[in-house]
């Protein structure tokens, strides 16, 4: 291999502009730098041997040498680790043992996932030196499909809050949200292609929103949640995030399936979800809330989804407005009592230890003592109202293909005027149906904040999100956007 | 349920209810727990509006089997 960035470079977009369809939409991002190559054109310059998982491991180190500073996307990189694994990487394919598309790729996780012999942190003082003896399932999966694991992504403490203690490259004032948000701020700034978040509250597709990243909610118990560190157990989800759809397919094509140390994984047929990407939408029956549900949205957000639903108009989907389930605010403030709960249990051990080691202020602390003070019968009630509601959106969902709203209800940081009625987001963690943050444009005022969709659909059903988020994208340029830094 | 009761009423249930919980809060504690219980007490006013029927049964740990 060996070859000079100059060279590289120019061999790269010819390269790119000769992939198959699957990576075709990824190499119109007219990405020029090795940082900001999508995995599927990464993959494919892999595999023709034209780039080394080793110079695109290197070239990610320097980009995080570059920008880690201003925008602190994480907890540990490890550099050492990750050569190693990408030099491993480079003799394989040099022996034809090429593994897939995501053989010799970058990745990162939160620091929620274990990570054997790397700190995991759970951003918490209170692991600041637990060190795992094993890799979390999903972990293990990226690194058996060849993955070169780069570091551990930042997070509010224990995944507790929608503030990241990093910086939103598009402002670098900003937050970029949270929980997974250093994910998404790794996947933004260049510094990562591929990244894992973890959800029980919205917590993968707010922070893609914020940073205009792509992020995927999988169907409850479609990926493992073995090893790594809850929030909640029955509202936990864990899933890939990425800069554009196809990398999202290609990366849960690993880390979707059946897993015996995750009682709740369900065993059925993993299908290839690259291949549901380029089938158009033609047909295809959206469901979108009726308007005085955002109405209290911020304007750019309802803009954005406004001209995305034009899109999709023009692209030959029906477009229903629904009803949501009468018992949605109520499952929002369910949502609440079963975390909160569940969190008491979980942290039971470490309360029962030295609590200071929490730290000053800290909400998970608060979190974990105030969810051991509410009776069994509230908990229990509220996973009763959960099988209401599940009830109510097996209905709700008969009547269309996919959920189409915006992605937040405000760009990164900014105030809302009224309280808004619903975010449409928790709802997903509640019934565990699968739902995805795609980007769908940036603001006019502020400038320049990333806004989104938010696409869901039944169960199981993750393949008709990424057909219609991929001819979504395929339409737009909002992918491709870089910030500046 | 809560909204008739002071701070005060709210802080002591909280201090007895920890007993039993096996936890141990200072008033220190108790006192920056306190918004945050109230938050969680609105939240289960909230759930606890919904009739229920006798037939809804809690799902604690739902699996969702794919229909085809």
């Amino acid at each position: 291999m060996g070859v000079s960035r100059r060279t590289f470079l120019k061999s790269s977009v010819a390269g790119a502009a000769a992939l198959s369809s699957v990576s075709k939409a990824a190499s119109q991002a007219g990405s020029t730098d090795l940082h900001y190559l999508s995995i599927a054109e990464a993959a494919e310059l892999i595999r023709t041997r034209r780039l080394s998982p080793l110079e695109l491991t290197q070239a990610i180190l320097d980009r995080i040498d570059q920008v880690e500073s201003k925008v602190l996307a994480f907890v540990t990189v490890a550099r050492d680790e990750a050569l190693q694994a990408a030099r491993t990487a480079q003799e394989e394919i040099a022996r034809g043992q090429y593994r897939g598309p995501l053989h010799g790729i970058p990745f990162g996780v939160k620091d929620t996932h274990y990570t054997k012999g790397i700190k995991s942190t759970a951003g918490s003082p209170l692991l600041a030196d637990f060190i795992p003896t094993y890799d979390a399932t999903v972990v293990a999966r990226m690194k058996e499909a060849g993955a070169i694991l780069i570091g551990k992504t930042r997070l509010p403490a224990f995944s507790m809050g929608g503030n990241t203690p990093s910086h939103n490259p598009w402002d670098l004032s900003r937050t970029p949200g949270g929980s997974s948000g250093g994910s998404a701020v790794s996947l933004a700034a260049g510094e990562l292609a591929a990244a894992t978040g973890g959800d029980t509250s919205n917590s993968i597709r707010h922070p893609a929103t914020l940073c205009n990243v792509v992020g995927m909610k999988a169907t409850f118990g479609l990926v493992s949640r073995y090893g790594v560190i809850p929030i909640s157990w029955s509202l936990d989800h864990i899933g890939p995030m990425t800069r554009t759809v196809t990398d999202n397919a290609l990366m849960l094509n690993v880390l979707a399936g059946y897993d015996p140390q995750d009682a709740y994984t369900v065993d059925v047929p993993i299908p290839d979800y690259t291949k549901a990407l380029g089938r158009g939408v033609r047909g295809i029956r959206i469901g979108v809330p009726r308007d005085f549900l955002i109405d209290e949205f911020h304007a750019d957000c309802i803009r954005g989804f406004r001209d995305a639903l034009d899109v999709y108009k023009k692209l030959g989907a029906e477009l229903v407005e629904v009803d949501m389930p009468s018992t949605l605010q109520a499952m929002d403030s369910g949502q609440r009592v079963i975390r909160i709960c569940e969190a008491a249990s979980y942290h039971e051990h470490h309360l029962a230890g030295d609590p200071d080691r929490y730290g000053e202020n800290a909400r998970p602390r608060s979190e974990a003592e105030v969810g051991a003070l509410v009776p069994a019968v509230h908990y229990l009630r509220a996973q009763r109202l959960k099988k209401v509601f599940l009830q109510e959106m097996h209905q709700l969902f008969a009547s269309f293909d996919v959920f189409i709203t915006p992605g937040r209800p405000a760009p990164a940081g900014e105030p809302l005027q009224f309280r808004v009625r619903q975010d449409f987001a928790k709802m997903f963690n509640c019934c565990g149906y699968p739902a995805m943050a795609v980007p769908a444009g940036f603001s006019i005022s502020p400038v320049g904040l990333p806004v989104g969709l938010q696409i869901a659909a039944k169960p199981f059903e993750e393949e008709i999100i990424y057909r219609v988020a991929h001819a979504y994208e395929a339409e737009t340029d909002w992918h491709t956007r870089r910030p500046n830094l | 349920m809560h909204k008739n009761m002071t701070d005060e009423e709210i802080k002591e249930v909280m201090k007895q209810t920890a007993k039993f919980a096996g936890l141990d809060l200072s008033d220190e504690r108790i006192e920056a727990d306190l918004s945050n219980m109230k938050r969680h007490l609105d939240a289960i006013d909230v759930v606890s509006e919904v009739n229920l029927k006798l037939e809804d049964e809690p799902v604690p740990t739902f699996r969702l089997e794919k229909k085809s």
